[in-house]
This record gives C-alpha cells, structure tokens and sequence, in this order.
C-alpha cells in the first residue's frame, strides 16, 4: 500500500435530501468521508445507494428540490459550510473536477473539442487567446488522442465514446485538481476501450498527485483501482476498508453478498448450482424506518437489527455498520 | 399536483364561455337579434349590461350567443382536423419508405401554405356559412396532427414494447390500437388545444372579413368587423368583443401550456 | 427529391450460427459488433439482405400466415431495457396476457389464470396484474418481461442484453430464474450478451462476434480457458476481477501492454 498524504477532503455526517410530493427523501443519511492526497477511493453501491447523489453533494452541485446539509465539511483548508456560493465557483472544476458517465452530454455539441478545452485553459487564466490553442492540441496529445491537431478541430459527435471520455478527463485535469470525481466514467463504454480509460485517469491522478473519489457498481474495477472502498447501502455507508480487507474479509452481510453475486470469469459453470443472489429490492428511501435497511434481505437477521445498528471498527480504518460485530 | 393562478383563471374562464355558450338560449338576457332603433352604440346601462351594437341589440345577449358559434366552429374545425390528421399521420408512419417520404413532402407543403389566404379563395368560392366555415377551417389544420401523429407513431414504433409486441405476433391494428394510440394521445390533445386557439382566431378573422357566418348570427370575428366602423363614434362596443376573443384565446393558450408541462416528462421538474 | 438512395452498412456479415435444442448459445461482442442485429434477424425483427434461418427444420424467413404465426409462438425476444419492453399505459396482466390473446389460444378467464400462475412463477404476486410497470422496480420489470415471454410457451428465448442494465445482486436472481425455467421446460437460449462474467455462468455454446462476423466460436470452458484469436484473449484479458489478483495499481505496467491495442476502440 502506497504511503497516503495530506488530508484534502473530509466531510462529516453528509445528508442529502430531495422534497418529492410523497415527503421528504434522504439520498445520502449521514455519510463521512475523508479523501488523502494520492488516494484512490471507490464509492460502491447499486441503484438507489446514494452514490451518484454523494459525487454531486461534494461538487455542490445539488439544485432544489435538494438540499444538503454537513456538520463539518473541509476541502484543502476552505471551510465550505461557510463558503459562499462565488468562491465555491472558483474552487469547482478547478480544484474539484468531476467526470460524468455521459461525456456526451458534458461536453458542448455544438463546438469543436479543441476550442472547448481553450476555453477552459482561459477561464482559468492558464493560457493567453494565441497560446490557448496550441495548449489544447497538447492536452489532447497528453490524454492519448492521436492526430490530436486533427482531433481538435472534431466536435464531440465525430469521436468514439473513449475519445470523448479521454477529452472530458483532459478538461478536468486542466486546473490541477486536488481531488477528481469520477462518476461511473467507464459504465457507458466497451470492456476493451474501459480499460484504457481506467489506465488513463489513474495516470493522470498519480501525476498530479491528487485524491481520486471512483463511484461504481462494478467490483471488478474497484478490485482494480482502489486503496481504499467505501460501500453504500440505501444511502448510509455500510462498510468502510482497505480494500485488501474488504475483499479478504468482507464483513457486512450485504458486501458478502455482493462480491458473491459476481460472477466469476475464471471459474468454470457449476450446472445446477444457482449463483448466488441477494434476495429483495433495494427499500424505497421514502419508507426506511429506523433500524437496519439491509435486514429485509439478510439471512443474517436478527431481532436486534430493528434498532439504529451501530458503526463498529473491526481493525484500523475497517468499520462495519451490523449489529453483528456488536459486544466483540 | 400544484397548480399555478394563471390555468386556474383561465380555466374558470373558458368553463364560463362555455356554459354560457352551450345554455345561451336560456342564459341570454335578451334576444341577440332584437333592434332598437334608438338606442344604438350605447354604453353599459342598467338596462344593457353591456351597450349596445349599430343596431341597438344587446351586446351581452350577442356575446353569448357569438361565443356559441365560435365555439362550435373551432371545435368542430379541430374534432375534424384530427379525425383526417390522426389516421393519417399514422397510416404514412406505417407505410413504406416511398410512399412515407412522398407523403410526408406533400404535407409540408400543406403546413407551409398561408392559410388565411387558402381560407379565403375556399370561402370567396363556396361562399360562408357554418358548414364550409367548419370544413375550410378543418382542412386548413389537418396537416399538423398528421405530422405529430406521423412523429409520435414513428417514435413510439421504435420502443422495445412495440418490438415485444411484434416478436408476440401482434399484428399492425393491434399495434396501433394497443401500443401506438394510448402513448401519444397526452401528445396530441397539447396540439388540440393550441390548434383550438388557432381556430378561433381563424373563425373570427374570417367572419371580420365578411366571409363566416352570414349575419344576423353573431360571431365574435363578425361583431368586431361591423363595431370598428363606429369606433369614433363610441369605442366601448368594438372593445367588448375584442376583449372577450382575446381572453378566450388566451386562456386556451394558458392552459395548453400548462397541459404540456404536465404531460410532457421531458418538461416536468 | 424522393427516396436518396440508403447508404448501406454490413451490419451483420456472413454469419452462420446453430443452436442445439435445450441448450444456450452465448452471442458475445462489443458494441456496433452487430450481435443485436444478428438476434433480431433470428427473431424476424429485422431482415437480413441474404442467408437463411431455419428453426425446427422450417425456413423462418419464407414464413408467413399460419407459419409465421406458429413461429411468433415459438420464439420469444427478452429485450434488454426493462423500462422500454413494457408498454407504460397498459397493465402489466394484460401485457403478459397480450401472447395467448392475440393467437386467440384461450378464453379470458384462462388468460387471467395464466398471467397469475405466470406471476407467481417469476417471483411476484398475483395480484400484481392489475397494476401498470412504472410501480415496479428494474428487476421485477424484467421478471414480468419473462412472465410475457413464456405466456406462449416458447421452445426457443433470444435475451438481448437481458440482464446488463441491472444491479450486481438483482442481476444474479434474474440469472438464476431463466437458467430454472430453462431447465424446467428444456427451452433453448440465444444469450446476447456482452458481460463475460455472466456468459461463463449461463452457456454451453459461445460465439464471439466482432464488426459483423464471428471472430471465434465453440463450447464455453475452451472458449474461456484456451482461445485461439487474438481478439478473444483481449476481451477476456480487459475484463475487470472482482478479485485481488490481478491489482491494477501496482500493474499498470503489466497492463500498458493493452491500452496500446488501439484498433479495438
């Protein structure tokens, strides 16, 4: 394991929540979150974990009908509970960049990749008009686009789906961000082009030594490129690890459960074994109760888990929330 | 569901012109076709609620009765447009490629026509009244419900249910009837009521230019042409009209809006 | 002005695929591959230009009438997006119903027994027919998708991408029921798919599909464990393990040697 840096995000009992016309919904209940400089942390849930809500929570990025609120919430010495919206502008895309699934939609339709990259370099005062454009075409060339004077003059639609992802990670990478956010960045993308792009974005956090925030819900990349996993569950962090720990000794019953309903490529199929499934749906945020959201699908479910089940430190930075680890 | 004062006056509006309309021979104070000789372009009196025209019937009484006419010519022109445009707009989606594209080519050039002009050639041969009044105006509009048909059907028939439904051997009435029809009808009643708008403004513009429905019937396109002739003389009978066709036409154009945000996922926050 | 001529893509090329009765072949490639294409052919959803397709020792391409019908009966789609394989504005009783209806096969009363047997067989409750699909979740949208695809009685289930747009955990129970139903009444799979991790679990068969043609085909445990083509090793090299074996920060080097097969992308 890699040695970790400075602290430069931590965030304490995160709440997001959403006024729908059946009541209020918390995306996110109470998440902490401490990112090192040169960490790699995945953020893994299903649907309706909360995890994509999460990534925009810590952009500020949240419009009504949402609202977020944060006990304590630091990034690289700025206190933002307190800072206003205008410098938070200058912080976001800057010092914090993020990374959509859709670079498509990220990206300007209407304007040639090479002018939209300029323009940022400009925004951000990196690059006079003359340079600008000469600088692009470099950034181009850095993310590994070939042809990248030809590329620059291309607009979006003209480039395959890893271009366009290689083109929005050159845009975030543009301001030499303490911390990138990478929101399901390889979801919409073939296996062999995924790879390349997983390359990539790892390259360009280890050179510029920043912490990188991965939200996915595929185990297979976190075993991949994590240092360290958070797993959410209906909103509320279930468990929290190294992620040799989490999959050495995974310890909620739902990570159990999910490592175990990947299927193994390696392993030949058993006939007339069922894989392993977690049984239920993910619970309507709108109806949690108190106690824990997990119990309904656990077969390890017990008459304790209809109370708050606490958050139970099993080895150094390895913290379950289960009743299971109680009274060790 | 929260709905904003703007559709709410617009909707008790348009249920006022409507009742009014549909009960006006009992809801009518007097008799709209009534002359008095020597009370005309009157202001609003106790005995006129609302003045008087250049032949001294009661404006009120024809309001009323003006309403019910424009009324039922924009509706009848739109329950036409949309029984010509709906099929087929869905018939060409499902046509071939050839016949599609030819079709579609001609009804562009029936949208591009202008209409008041088209209206008026129609109606300087067949002369007005309420019959043809409807039939032009029905005809003039047809064409844009073909097209949202043809666009919503040609959508519609590239979702994967409409596949499902085909690999179940659904054949092509089960297909419109069952999957096409139900999913583009929310589509089709926005276009109704701004097209309904449209209409009015056609029927009223029409019945000013002398070429509606043949007087003494009241419309309101027909009161404001004959009214502007005395506008120095008193102002006050032209303006009622006026105001009560731009009010209506408003208020349907409120509430189109408002069903469109409503019903168009897209557009809902 | 009428008809520009339509420029022609070879979506799918020279193919030639055989499924054994009762058993599953895995159709597997990488977007614009033409694997979806190639289903949707077999299911005459589309027609090919050229090329035969024979189901049951019957020329389905020629088919029409009564024989169409039959087929239509036989063959059944899963399609991939369970919020678009459901019509919004009908109930999901009648949507499974919809099979049995239009083939005329049984009276109503028989149709709702069907649907609530059906229910019940996929995992959801009876009662769940008179409601409409967007009061249900991914995953029970696409039990009712397989709830639709057996009210016919199908000998033969093409899933397009039947199981991808669902989570990890949802995504196993799905498996799981068609490879139960498959067992139970011997059905016969095309599996398009382009999640090697699933393939493995569910085929006997697997082709390998690449820019219309297939690249590589034969019985999964040789496909997976000893592939020929180059194209094979890297989609099964580029595949992410939800193990720790293979870390990928401590091996970008051993990796680089991948991000340099451009061509793929």
């Amino acid at each position: 394991m890699r040695n970790a840096g400075d602290v430069v995000l931590s965030a304490r009992r995160l709440v997001t929540t959403f006024d729908t016309p059946s009541g209020r919904l918390r995306a996110v209940d109470g998440l902490d979150l401490h990112l090192r400089l040169g960490e790699v942390v995945c953020l893994v849930g299903e649907s309706g974990s909360g995890k994509s809500v999460t990534g925009l929570s810590l952009m500020g990025l949240i419009d009504p009908p949402g609202h977020v609120t944060c006990d304590e919430f630091w990034f690289d010495g700025h206190d933002l509970t307190t800072l206003p919206e205008s410098e938070m502008e200058r912080l976001r895309g800057r010092r914090i960049a993020m990374i959509f699934q859709e670079p498509l939609s990220a990206l300007n339709p209407s304007r040639r990749v090479g002018d939209q990259i300029a323009e940022v370099l400009r925004i951000h005062g990196l690059a006079s008009r003359a340079e600008a454009t000469r600088r692009a075409v470099e950034l181009l060339g850095r993310v590994g686009i070939d042809d990248a004077q030809l590329r620059a003059r291309s607009y979006p639609h003209q480039l395959s789906g890893g271009q366009r992802q290689r083109v929005t990670i050159a845009i975030a990478c543009i301001g030499s961000p303490r911390l990138i956010i990478a929101d399901e960045p390889t979801t919409a993308l073939d296996v062999t082009v995924q790879t390349q792009i997983l390359d990539l974005l790892t390259e360009m956090q280890t050179s510029l030594g920043s912490a990188l925030l991965f939200i996915t819900h595929d185990l297979g990349i976190v075993a991949e490129l994590a240092d360290r996993v958070v797993v959410l569950y209906a909103g509320q962090v279930v468990e929290e690890a190294a992620v040799e720990d989490l999959y050495r000794t995974p310890g909620h019953p739902y990570t159990v459960g999910l490592l175990a309903s990947v299927p193994d490529v390696d392993a030949p199929r058993k006939r007339g074994v069922a894989l392993a499934a977690i049984p239920g749906t993910v619970p309507n945020l709108l109806e949690v109760g108190t106690g824990c959201r997990f119990r309904e699908r656990c077969d390890r479910a017990h008459d304790r888990c209809g109370a708050e089940p606490p958050m139970i430190t099993l080895s150094e930075g390895h913290r379950v929330r289960c009743w299971l680890y109680a009274g060790r | 569901m929260h709905v904003t004062a703007g559709p709410w006056a617009a909707a008790v509006y348009l249920t006022v012109v409507v009742i009014l309309a549909v009960f006006a021979d009992i809801l009518s104070p007097r008799d709209p076709l009534a002359i008095d000789p020597n009370n005309i372009l009157a202001s609003p009196s106790a005995e006129n609620l609302l003045g008087t025209d250049e032949l001294g019937r009661d404006l009120l009484a024809r309001i009323i009765h003006g309403g019910r006419v424009s009324l039922e010519v924009a509706v009848s022109a739109i329950v036409l447009a949309s029984a010509i445009g709906i099929p087929l707009g869905i018939g060409i989606a499902f046509s071939g490629r050839r016949v599609e594209t030819f079709a579609m080519r001609v009804i562009d050039v029936f949208v591009s026509l202008p209409e008041i002009f088209v209206a008026i050639v129609i109606l300087g041969f067949a002369g007005g009244g309420l019959t043809t009044l409807i039939g032009t105006i029905g005809i003039l509009f047809f064409p844009q419900f073909a097209r949202v048909a043809y666009g919503m059907a040609r959508s519609i028939r590239a979702r994967e249910h409409v596949l499902c439904a085909v690999s179940l051997g659904a054949g092509t009435a089960w297909i419109i009837r069952k999957e096409i029809l139900p999913n583009m009808m929310s589509v089709i009643a926005v276009q109704a009521s701004f097209t309904l708008s449209f209409a009015m403004l056609m029927e009223a513009g029409l019945s000013f230019l002398g070429l509606g429905v043949p007087p003494p019937t009241p419309s309101w396109g027909q009161m404001i042409g004959g009214l502007k002739n005395y506008i120095f003389i008193n102002a006050w009978p032209v303006v009622v009209p006026s105001v009560v066709l731009f009010a209506a036409v408003l208020s349907v154009n409120v509430l189109g809006d408002w069903l469109q945000d409503r019903l168009n996922p897209e557009l809902r926050r | 002005m009428l008809g520009r001529p339509l420029k022609v893509v070879r979506a799918v090329d020279g193919v030639d695929i055989s499924v054994r009765p009762g058993s599953t072949l895995a159709l597997v490639g990488e977007s614009g591959s033409g694997k979806s294409t190639l289903g949707r052919c077999v299911a005459r959803l589309d027609t090919p230009t050229g090329g035969t397709v024979h189901f049951s020792g019957k020329d389905v391409l020629a088919a029409h009438g009564a024989a169409l019908g039959q087929f239509r009966r036989e063959v059944q789609t899963i399609f991939q997006d369970p919020f678009s394989s459901l019509n919004p504005r009908r109930t999901i009783g009648d949507a499974i119903g919809d099979g049995p209806t239009i083939h005329g096969l049984m009276p109503k009363d028989a149709i709702r027994d069907l649907v609530q047997q059906l229910l019940t067989r996929v995992g959801l409750r009876p009662d769940h027919a008179d409601r409409y699909p967007h009061e249900f979740s991914g995953g029970q949208r696409q039990r009712i998708a397989i709830a639709r695809a057996l009210a016919l009685a199908p000998k033969f289930i093409i899933a397009d991408e039947a199981v991808s747009s669902l989570d990890v955990s949802i995504r196993a129970q799905i498996l799981n029921l068609l490879l139960d139903i498959q067992a139970e009444r011997g059905l016969s799979f095309l599996f398009i798919s382009h999640d090697l991790g699933v393939v493995r679990h569910v085929a006997d068969d697997v082709a390998i599909m690449q820019a219309g043609k297939i690249v590589e085909r034969g019985p999964v445990d040789q496909i997976f464990t000893d592939p020929r083509e180059a194209y094979t090793k890297a989609l099964l090299h580029a595949v992410p393990r939800a193990t720790l074996g293979r870390r990928h920060r401590d091996g970008v080097v051993a990796r680089t040697s991948m991000s340099t097969t451009r061509p793929i992308s």
